[in-house]
């Protein structure tokens, strides 16, 4: 009998180690090429020499950042023995205009990071870019102020970051409706004050990141964002808690701290709203409403007033 | 509120006037714990209540421990002082539980009661809440806890499941909604009681804690954000930087009027990772924690030494 508990967890921490997500994401990050076997992940955005990585046959995550020219990235790129195993690939501040064509040998890549190119050619990039898998998609800081109506031809695309950019028109979002699998949108810093009606259109939506605008109200229509479960508008101009959040079906979460909030509308409770997480922390409630809201949203299993 | 189960079950344990097919049992222990562990050493002075009650088929049982004692060491983090705390928890099932082996469940208290005369069934699922108060050093997580039990047991066999977390949902699970502390544990345990004097526990527990998130920054820390791609909190507090998951077995052995347990196990930060993230990713309930994935595993070692009179 107490033989069988201790060969259980053991096989479980065994498994655990030894799953893929250990080896893509829980394994050491090496930054130099001494250690060749046994390597998953490799960082070389702060290395200075040569780079070859012929034999280097296991590897989940690579960072090329920094690293400079198109056709550096292109050699280094085909030097990789084993391109199928390549989930994870950074290519943040390299200057790109367009991207390595070496990069379409990884048909497993599940994760691209772009940040901090802002003479890419997006629209070519998505076009080359619709032939592989991808999931997540990072395009921070790289002075957009559109996104190209290409973004709909990665329709395997699950998690896109269009933070840090200047795209306060938001009118891209019929575009990303076009993506089947989107889950998570991420606007941070780009100074949107209005949101365009059509992100109504995203029902596919889970999680919206939209912290660090000036966001003083939402669009009315919000009952399409019929899948959306978290929604981050923590640092925005909110000077009331906005009544149409109740008519999103399924939001959970919501997080809007920081914020300028006085009051909330009579008509929120837990019988209006689905919300079930609040995190409302720093704004303008007077001790009086806080006490109070505290009391209506005593059930939530999360509140942080 | 779920605090009506007490009173209902402290209410058909004192009721007279019931028929003569409600029977209703307890007792009373009174204990000295000492704990010694890499994570926690404290010693402890304790009196626990553990009452059933059945009515034909239909059994309520419920427990509560209130204690004092003074800390060394708790969460990994050395501090001295005097704590405090108390565990309460119940029960509704089927079956009858004459045999009082639900004290099994107890939080706080390692004695499980066991009356030998009674060889009976019981499937139940019940709640609980506990909290503990701690010097001012580590009070940041005094945090309520909140807990929903399920238990199966046979004769002088009884499985106990435990989940805690500090959330809180509805008036059931009463935790103190704050995401963060003692966040999450899960315990397992299979108690064999061969007599009233000898009785033997083995069990399984996962343990998560984390620092505090901090909620005036953006959930964009680089660790565990599996290269940037989720969110993770940056976290606040005096022990912004004390996470660990234990994943451990325990035994315990009863005898006589001494309780002895030894806890073994890992602690892993790639696990409280693996298993909160998951947590967190599907059920939306983002940001992530900034566990140290790349931290290599350590050991988890515990033990516990009880001595106990009980009004059996």
């Amino acid at each position: 009998m107490k033989k069988h508990p201790f060969l259980i967890s053991f096989l479980v921490v065994l498994l655990l180690m030894s799953c893929q997500t250990s080896k893509t994401f829980y394994g050491t990050t090496y930054s130099n090429l001494e250690a060749t076997k046994n390597v998953y992940r490799l960082d070389l955005s702060s290395y200075q020499k040569e780079i070859d990585l012929s034999e280097f046959s296991e590897l989940r995550m690579l960072n090329l950042s920094n690293v400079g020219s198109l056709a550096r990235l292109t050699t280094i790129l085909n030097t990789i023995p084993n391109p199928d195993q390549l989930e994870v690939l950074l290519l943040n501040n390299n200057q790109l205009k367009t991207l390595p064509s070496s990069l379409l040998r990884f048909k497993a890549l599940k994760q691209l990071s772009l940040h901090k190119n802002p003479n890419l050619d997006l629209k070519a990039a998505f076009m080359d870019l619709s032939s592989i898998k991808l999931e997540f998609l990072s395009l921070q800081e790289n002075q957009l102020s559109q996104v190209p109506k290409e973004i709909g031809l990665l329709r395997t695309l699950k998690e896109i970051n269009l933070s840090q950019n200047n795209l306060s028109e938001t009118n891209f979002f019929d575009d990303l409706a076009e993506l089947p699998e989107l889950q998570s949108l991420w606007l941070r810093n780009n100074g949107i004050t209005v949101l365009n009606t059509s992100l109504s259109k995203l029902s596919q939506l889970v999680h919206l990141y939209l912290e660090h605008n000036q966001l003083k109200e939402l669009p009315n229509n919000l009952k399409g964002l019929k899948s959306l479960r978290v929604l981050h508008l923590s640092f925005n101009q909110f000077e009331e808690l906005p009544e149409n959040l109740q008519n999103i079906p399924k939001l959970i979460l919501l997080h809007i701290d920081h914020c300028y909030i006085q009051t909330i509308p009579h008509t929120f409770g837990p019988k209006t709203t689905s919300i079930k997480g609040l995190v409302m922390n720093a704004n303008a409630l007077s001790s009086e409403d806080l006490k109070k809201w505290k009391l209506i949203f005593k059930n939530n299993f999360l509140l942080i007033f | 509120m779920g605090h009506q189960f007490l009173k209902i079950i402290f209410f058909l344990i004192v009721s007279k006037g019931f028929t003569q097919n409600l029977n209703y049992d307890g007792a009373v222990t009174l204990d000295v714990k000492i704990t010694l562990g890499n994570q926690n050493r404290f010693c402890q002075l304790g009196i626990s209540a553990f009452g059933i009650s059945n009515y034909h088929k239909i059994a309520l049982e419920g427990g509560i421990s209130v204690y004092t004692g003074y800390l060394f060491k708790k969460h990994s983090l050395h501090s001295k002082g005097f704590i405090g705390g108390y565990d309460v928890f119940y029960l509704l099932g089927y079956g009858q539980n004459n045999n009082l082996l639900g004290s099994s469940l107890s939080q706080y208290n390692n004695v499980i009661l066991y009356d030998h005369q009674h060889r009976n069934a019981f499937y139940g699922i019940g709640f609980g809440f506990e909290k503990q108060f701690l010097p001012a050093y580590l009070d940041e997580f005094e945090q309520r806890i909140g807990r929903f039990m399920m238990r199966f047991a046979s004769n002088h066999h009884s499985l106990g499941f435990s989940f805690k977390n500090d959330f809180k949902i509805g008036g059931l699970f009463y935790g103190d909604a704050t995401d963060f502390g003692a966040t999450g544990s899960l315990y397992i345990n299979y108690s064999n009681a061969k007599s009233s004097e000898e009785i033997h526990q083995v069990g399984f527990a996962l343990e998560l804690f984390t620092p505090q998130p901090d909620y005036g920054r953006i959930a964009n820390h680089q660790m565990n954000s599996d290269d940037g791609r989720k969110n993770v909190w940056h976290t606040i507090g005096l022990h912004k930087n004390t996470f660990y998951a234990n994943s451990y077995l325990s035994y315990k052995l009863q005898q006589n009027s001494m309780v002895y347990q030894l806890n073994t196990g890992v602690e892993s930060h790639k696990l409280g990772a693996y298993i909160q993230n998951k947590l967190h990713d599907g059920f939306g309930l983002n940001p992530r924690y900034p566990w140290n994935v790349a931290q290599n595993n350590g050991v988890y070692l515990q033990g516990e030494v009880q001595t106990f009179i009980n009004s059996l």
